[in-house]
């Protein structure tokens, strides 16, 4: 009730898991004894669709393989890769074909998609600390550890 | 970790921040880094399981979905099942394809599989797919307890034992996933079966196709309900409110229309008008709601007197008629005799059940209201036939000359002892085969329980069959 703002609204809501409402004025109405579980929506809508899609799993496969990097795009992504890598923002120019063909070139093993596709950025930050963890570039790593804190954050998450 | 360490070692105390942060990444991040040599212990995490159908499975369920006949009153799930096309599910769709679609295929799918033992599929694979197939079963046994007509203690009972069963078989399936929100609240349902009465009384259902009308109704790019805008010095002259005043007015005028023409006391004049009113706006007749209204809407004008033109009588086929002498004669109906001649109908609502001759209607919607499943007595089970022929006749009773609808139906022949039928093992479910065979033609009164049936070929002639009764 004390938000002002929809951001707000939504970090209160992250952080307690509850939503104000406005019946909760109402002084004798206690939401977990008083709300009615709607049938249609919680056994069709949820139930149903969750056991459809992943217990299943009735869903098209999303392309997860990229296509393959052109040649003359892994010629330039080796030519990053060779000068050596400090910012992320060194590989913004390759394509992410290319990245997965660096990747693929250098042994950096890249965490389970689950099917999905990877993301850019996890695959930036596994290259970034294989590079680093290659050169024994100590004082680059703990500089760019933030990139391995974002990375490791999309893998928990 | 340790291959990082070792890469550290040199000034491991000026960089003590990374050790640290190295220590606290989270397991998943060992698997990952390239020259960790003991890289096999990872954990089986459940996405290693989560399985997704395969494409031929996927296409295998789509063409299922696409040859099974259905009334046209349900909403079938989208053919494109499963992709990304199909865009989001209703809710009524979800619901036909637990009910039906998606079980049928998976038993077609996974028993063959598990009969053929192709070498190269593992036995793990077979295994997993009996158990969710298993969980299937029971989620649709937990809704088919929820969803029914009628509720007692008995119901909410074998609701909260199916959906406790499908929770556990979730645990095992996916013993490292945690159950969701939904798979919680669904504990609740059964007290409130038992507290509100059946669910089709205070589900969403309603609501929602309200919802829907409100957002189609057309408001001429009036901001009614924006206070901020109407106070805008441009948008002064619209008075606040009018907007909502004008669509709350005549939805009440709406309902008390209707409820005017279902009420006893309806004048004559209006309620035979009442059919101009079906026919502008009764034409959608799917999902879910309208059955619901339909089902429990009353049907008290069976005792009308039948106004008839002899004229329309034709003949009845010489095969149909045997049957229906041999019919008169096991079964007396008061004032009513076998006669050679009857009226004829393509289709014919019974109880508002839209049930159509086998003939008629066009290429793909033929034999959509001709499948039908009815009770040969009182007691028995359920059995499926093809409709015929639809007739009426008078019959004398009270006083005064009645319709008397009679159905020329042959019975779905039960399979023979050479196929076996997978859905014994699921008794509650209520699919089974059926041989695609006929039998003799036989004669069904009206008045003896009949309901709707979803139908999907099995293999070559046989059939499976699944009764659609709403209102059990």
């Amino acid at each position: 009730m004390a938000a002002t703002s929809k951001t707000e609204q939504n970090q209160i809501f992250k952080k307690t898991g509850v939503r104000w409402s406005e019946l909760l004025r109402l002084t004798y109405w206690d939401p977990t004894r008083s709300i009615v579980v709607d049938g249609m929506h919680n056994l069709f809508l949820n139930l149903v669709k969750y056991h459809m899609e992943t217990v299943v799993g009735l869903r098209e496969e999303v392309k997860a393989v990229f296509p393959a990097a052109t040649r003359e795009e892994m010629v330039e992504a080796r030519k990053v890769w060779a000068k050596g890598l400090t910012r992320e923002s060194q590989l913004r120019k390759v394509k992410v074909p290319a990245l997965l063909g660096l990747c693929a070139e250098n042994e950096v093993s890249l965490p389970n998609p689950q099917g999905r596709r990877l993301k850019r950025s996890v695959i930036l930050a596994a290259l970034m600390v294989c590079h680093i963890s290659v050169l024994s570039n100590v004082t680059e790593f703990s500089r760019r550890n933030h990139a391995a804190k974002r990375w490791t954050h999309t893998v928990v998450d | 970790m340790d291959a990082h360490r070792g890469g550290l070692t040199e000034d491991v105390e000026e960089n003590a921040d990374a050790a640290a942060f190295a220590d606290a990444l989270p397991s998943t991040y060992e698997n990952v880094t390239v020259d960790n040599p003991s890289a096999d212990t990872t954990v089986p995490v459940d996405c290693d399981y989560y399985r997704r159908l395969s494409k031929d499975e996927l296409e295998q369920i789509q063409q299922d979905i696409s040859n099974t006949i259905r009334p046209r009153w349900q909403s079938g799930p989208p053919k494109q099942l499963g992709t990304k096309g199909c865009g989001k599910l209703k809710a009524d769709q979800w619901r036909s394809s637990i009910e039906f679609d998606i079980p049928v295929s998976l038993v077609k799918l996974w028993s063959e599989m598990k009969s053929t033992g192709e070498s190269g599929i593992d036995d793990k694979i077979i295994d997993r797919n009996g158990k969710t197939l298993d969980s299937t079963m029971l989620l649709h046994a937990a809704l088919h307890w929820a969803t029914s007509y009628r509720t007692s203690g008995k119901h909410a009972a074998e609701y909260m034992k199916y959906m406790r069963a499908y929770l556990a078989s979730l645990r095992d399936l996916f013993p490292n996933t945690d159950l969701r929100t939904c798979h919680h609240n669904a504990l609740f349902i059964g007290e409130m079966l038992v507290r509100f009465g059946p669910i089709h009384g205070w589900w969403m259902f309603p609501f929602e196709r309200i919802i829907g009308l409100l957002q189609q109704i057309n408001i001429n790019y009036k901001m009614g309900m924006d206070y901020n805008f109407s106070l805008h010095p441009l948008f002064a002259y619209f008075s606040l409110g009018e907007l909502e005043i004008t669509m709350l007015k005549s939805f009440c005028a709406a309902a008390n229309l209707r409820a005017l023409v279902q009420s006893h006391g309806c004048p004559d004049i209006i309620q035979s008008c009442a059919h101009l009113l079906d026919d502008c706006y009764g034409q959608d007749q799917r999902g879910t709601l309208m059955n619901d209204l339909r089902t429990l809407g009353d049907f008290a004008d069976q005792e009308k007197p039948w106004d008839y033109d002899r004229q329309k009588f034709d003949r009845i086929e010489p095969l149909v008629h045997e049957a229906l002498v041999r019919f008169s004669q096991s079964r007396s109906i008061e004032g009513w005799t076998a006669e050679t001649d009857a009226l004829f109908h393509k289709e014919r609502e019974i109880r508002g059940l839209k049930i159509a001759e086998i003939n008629a209607g066009a290429k793909n919607t033929k034999g959509r209201h001709s499948i039908i499943f009815f009770q040969p007595t009182t007691d028995a089970e359920l059995v499926p036939a093809v409709v015929r022929k639809i007739f009426s006749m008078p019959r004398h009773q009270n006083g005064c000359e009645q319709e008397a609808i009679f159905l020329a139906i042959h019975r779905y022949k039960p399979l023979s002892d050479r196929v076996a039928d997978p859905f014994t093992l699921y008794t509650g479910f209520g699919a089974r085969l059926w041989s695609e065979e006929l039998g003799p033609v036989e004669i069904i009164t009206s008045s003896q329980k009949i309901c709707h049936a979803v139908s999907r070929p099995w293999e070559e002639g046989v059939r499976v069959l699944c009764a659609i009764d709403r209102v059990s």
